[in-house]
């Protein structure tokens, strides 16, 4: 024992912002939010087994929390490295270069901005569908069944995606406080809408599920589910490699959002932990609730079926209705209950959105902080507090997204994002590798586990290695395994990034040489190093 | 590099150059940053906001032949000499003062309040003492000019060691001309925080405190506002809710955040329009906000990590030409 135990560790002054957490607790729920009840759960059901026809789904989940659990350590560091709005964009641009970090930044709220239209576009392509297709079947409703088919037609998703838009637009024009509240409840009401699923699964049945399918899907029924999957070309693959990349690739989109967390610290030496607890817990959170629901559903549906609805969907077979609110109607015919899910998810679908309004939104703060963008970028209302011309500037590239969604598909959107994040998140992660070498430093004075050491190298190093190996496999999923690729798309995918790239680098400088000529200021001078006297 | 980005920045050609930082906090890291950052940037004016004192001591206590304290949860064991001074210079580096002492001392030095103030009051003036010295031989020959003013966190005791430095100026509460264009115009004064701090005054105190000082302005079209405090309700004013045990309100995991500026201040802003408007105070809020024609900046503070945050403003006699947050 040292012989200083009992020793005050600091003497504190009365002084005015002195060192406070927000709590694991915050930071979790914000990470869930994040990671999305709803849009996760869907995939987790729906685009797990049906792209990937006889992964495990519970080892995919397992598998990909690890993984994970690694990306969240590496941005946790890089957060409280930079602890500040773009924490990876600022970090990058100072320990690499800005002619890469803004690239690679812009690239990745370009492409938020679309997933946030496609997260919207799942409210008519799946969940407005789910709900009326349910309430026709049982409440012998024939509008509510031509209404959902209506959704999710190319004319229905254009028109409710769009509404979806303009209303989580107009709700963070609100002050923050209000929007935060929203989000507060959205939260409550997604585990709601999981506890009522649960519920349902828990208490159902092999005989209450296939008399409940049969009588409210007449046209596929049951037992003809896998034959005419197979019969349609599913080709079960059982092998453990065959899970693995499931692993790799969905689950790293059903987990998507927990390292969010990262964007919001400030001057809190305790944030790191904050930060790491905060996206681990809402990783294990979510793993826990997702592989409770596929645990508690597989007691009586094997997974071979639910991946024959997946797939059926996906290949758009009449009757398939890989949806997870979908299973737990069929077990609980309920309006109350069925109201519950469908209003959780719906809501809580855009409350996905707002949050990929917020942070991207913060990253466009960070590019006008370094005068790479204009200042209106980062104005906000006087009254309100609310970033109004980010906040449009991220709805207009949703709705881009919406139309996407809407000729391709909401998947295809999705997929092609898991592509987008990973490449354009190499050049934060290159820059946590280097970190402790470049900036040697300030690595030195970082703050808890930012100084963490592995096997006598820097963590940040270390660990960093293993992430970047994890999301350059990512990268290259959609050219090596055709369930994740681009399609007939491939070039135009490439192509398209390629064409970002190269705007975010015009766009640099082009706002360097106009800051240098108009204003007399060198913007290079915002990102180098100041040696000390 | 290449010609298309020839550098056309050279201050002096018809434009002002300043530089201005806020809360340093006891970082000598910061600090020497700033004075780099001057002569890196060809600065002709420095310019301190405030908040110059560190928060905190590390108790670095000594047992036998060898050392041990605690910096920001790591336990730090120092054997030799060497090693202690490398402890001290990191301690050094995030703002905080050390205190070489016995184990007996330190329980001491807890249990009585006074003697831990007047402990702090020895470390800060000596350490912001030894920063003017440095900043005036490192400065002068530059030809770059210091005004300094305190914070609301900077103990009472530090007037007098600002007012004796050689070459800085204290100018707290002061108007004075830096050249035939533009008047500084410097005030420490801050609204009150939850924390009671030397420098927090009610509301009613900082009327009185901004009228006094906009009165004796003689061109508010190049005025320099430098304000410790931001203005109320804008950008740069943005600090975390609290709750009245002085915890972080937050809700979904977001942070609440809330105004923490004055209320006169911006009103003076408003009404004197001047070119500039300089603040701190508000380490998270790190951002610039036009009021009216007034740009006003916050360049924020990252004392704690070793970064040193400022502001590089090129001012015409009735423009602001062009400004830029850096960080390093």
């Amino acid at each position: 024992m040292s012989p200083t135990v009992g020793a005050p560790r600091l003497f504190v002054r009365k002084t005015s912002g002195l060192i406070r957490t927000i709590g694991v607790g915050g930071a979790l729920v914000f990470g869930v939010h994040c990671i999305s009840l709803s849009s996760s759960g869907i995939l987790t059901f729906y685009s797990v087994p049906g792209l990937w026809p006889g992964a495990n789904i519970l080892v995919v989940l397992t598998l990909a929390a690890v993984l994970c659990a690694m990306h969240a350590y590496t941005f946790s560091q890089i957060g409280a490295a930079a602890p500040r709005a773009g924490a990876d964009y600022t970090l990058a641009s100072r320990t690499l270069t800005p002619w890469l970090a803004f690239p690679a930044s812009f690239a990745l709220v370009l492409f938020s901005g679309l997933v946030a239209g496609s997260l919207i576009a799942w409210i008519p392509t799946v969940a407005l569908p789910a709900l009326l297709r349910a309430s026709g079947v049982l409440y012998n409703a024939a509008w509510a069944t031509s209404l959902a088919d209506f959704s999710a037609s190319t004319t229905g998703i254009l028109v409710f995606g769009t509404v979806g838009v303009l209303i989580t637009l107009v709700t963070l024009f609100y002050p923050t406080r209000t929007v935060v509240r929203m989000m507060g409840i959205g939260f409550v009401l997604g585990l709601v809408a999981w506890a009522v699923i649960l519920f349902a699964f828990g208490t159902g049945s092999e005989q209450s599920f296939q008399s409940g399918w049969n009588q409210s899907v007449p046209s596929l029924p049951y037992d003809q589910v896998i034959p005419t999957a197979e019969s349609n070309g599913m080709v079960l693959d059982t092998s453990f490699g065959n899970t693995a990349i499931a692993g790799l690739i969905m689950g790293f989109w059903i987990f998507y959002g927990y390292y969010i967390p990262t964007f919001f610290a400030g001057e809190v030496k305790e944030a790191p932990r904050t930060l790491l607890s905060g996206a681990w817990g809402s990783l294990a959170v979510t793993w826990a609730i997702f592989t409770g629901g596929v645990l508690l559903f597989t007691r009586f549906v094997p997974q071979d079926w639910m991946a024959a609805q997946g797939y059926l969907f996906i290949n758009g077979v009449e009757g398939a209705n890989p949806f997870v609110t979908f299973y737990a109607s069929v077990l609980q015919p309920n309006v109350l209950l069925f109201l519950l899910m469908a209003v959780g998810f719906i809501y809580t679908l855009i409350n996905l959105a707002q949050t990929y309004f917020f942070y991207a939104s913060r990253i466009m703060f960070a590019w006008a902080f370094d005068r790479v963008v204009p200042e209106w970028i980062a104005e906000v209302h006087p009254e309100t507090g609310s970033p109004r011309n980010a906040v449009m500037t991220i709805a207009v590239l949703a709705e881009l997204g919406v139309l996407a969604s809407a000729f391709f598909s909401v998947l295809f959107v999705q997929l092609n994002f898991v592509f987008y994040a990973a490449i354009t998140m190499t050049v934060p992660i290159v820059a946590a590798i280097v970190y402790p070498y470049r900036k040697r430093q300030l690595w030195e004075t970082g703050a808890g586990h930012v100084r963490a050491m592995i096997f006598g190298l820097p963590s940040m190093t270390v660990v960093g290695i293993g992430t970047l190996a994890f999301i350059l496999l990512l990268v290259a999923s959609p050219f090596i395994w055709p369930a994740v690729g681009f399609g007939e798309q491939q070039g135009a995918a490439v192509a398209v990034f390629v064409s970002i790239i190269i705007v975010g680098l015009v766009i640099f400088a082009v706002a360097r040489w106009y800051r240098q000529r108009e204003e007399g200021l060198d913007i290079m001078a915002t990102f180098a190093e100041i040696p000390p006297a | 590099m290449p010609l298309f980005f020839k550098r056309s920045d050279t201050p002096g050609s018809g434009f002002l150059r300043i530089i201005q930082a806020a809360d340093f906090h006891g970082s000598t890291m910061a600090w020497r940053k700033f004075m780099a950052a001057a002569k890196q940037h060809q600065a002709q004016h420095a310019i301190v906001s405030g908040d110059l004192t560190g928060k905190a001591i590390v108790p670095i206590i000594r047992t036998g032949d060898r050392w041990e304290g605690w910096l920001f949860g790591h336990r730090e064991v120092a054997e030799t000499e060497a090693e202690l001074a490398a402890f001290k210079a990191k301690i050094e580096r995030v703002g905080f003062y050390d205190h070489v002492c016995e184990l007996d001392e330190a329980k001491a030095l807890d249990a009585d309040k006074d003697r831990l103030h007047a402990l702090f009051v020895e470390k800060m003036n000596e350490r912001l003492q030894s920063w003017l010295q440095f900043a005036g031989e490192y400065l002068e020959p530059l030809g770059i000019p210091l005004w300094v003013i305190p914070g609301n966190d900077d103990d009472l005791s530090v007037d007098p060691i600002l007012n004796a430095a050689e070459y800085a100026r204290n100018v707290d509460h002061q108007v004075v001309e830096i050249d035939e264009h533009h008047e500084l115009v410097s005030m420490g004064d801050t609204s009150m925080t939850p924390w009671e701090c030397p420098r927090d005054y009610p509301e009613s105190h900082m009327r009185v405190a901004v009228r006094d000082l906009v009165e004796k302005i003689r061109n508010p079209t190049g005025a320099i506002f430098n304000f410790h405090c931001p203005p109320f309700n804008t950008k740069i004013d943005q600090a975390p809710a609290l709750k009245p045990n002085l915890e972080i309100e937050h809700e979904a995991g977001q942070v609440m955040m809330t105004s923490a500026g004055s209320p006169a201040i911006r009103r003076a802003v408003e009404e004197v329009q001047p070119l500039l408007s300089l603040h701190g105070h508000i380490h998270e809020a790190r951002g610039v906000q036009k009021l009216g024609r007034t740009v006003a900046l916050n360049p924020g503070s990252e004392y704690a990590e070793g970064i040193m945050k400022a502001a590089v403003v090129n001012l015409e006699p009735a423009r602001v030409k062009g400004y830029m947050l850096i960080s390093g």
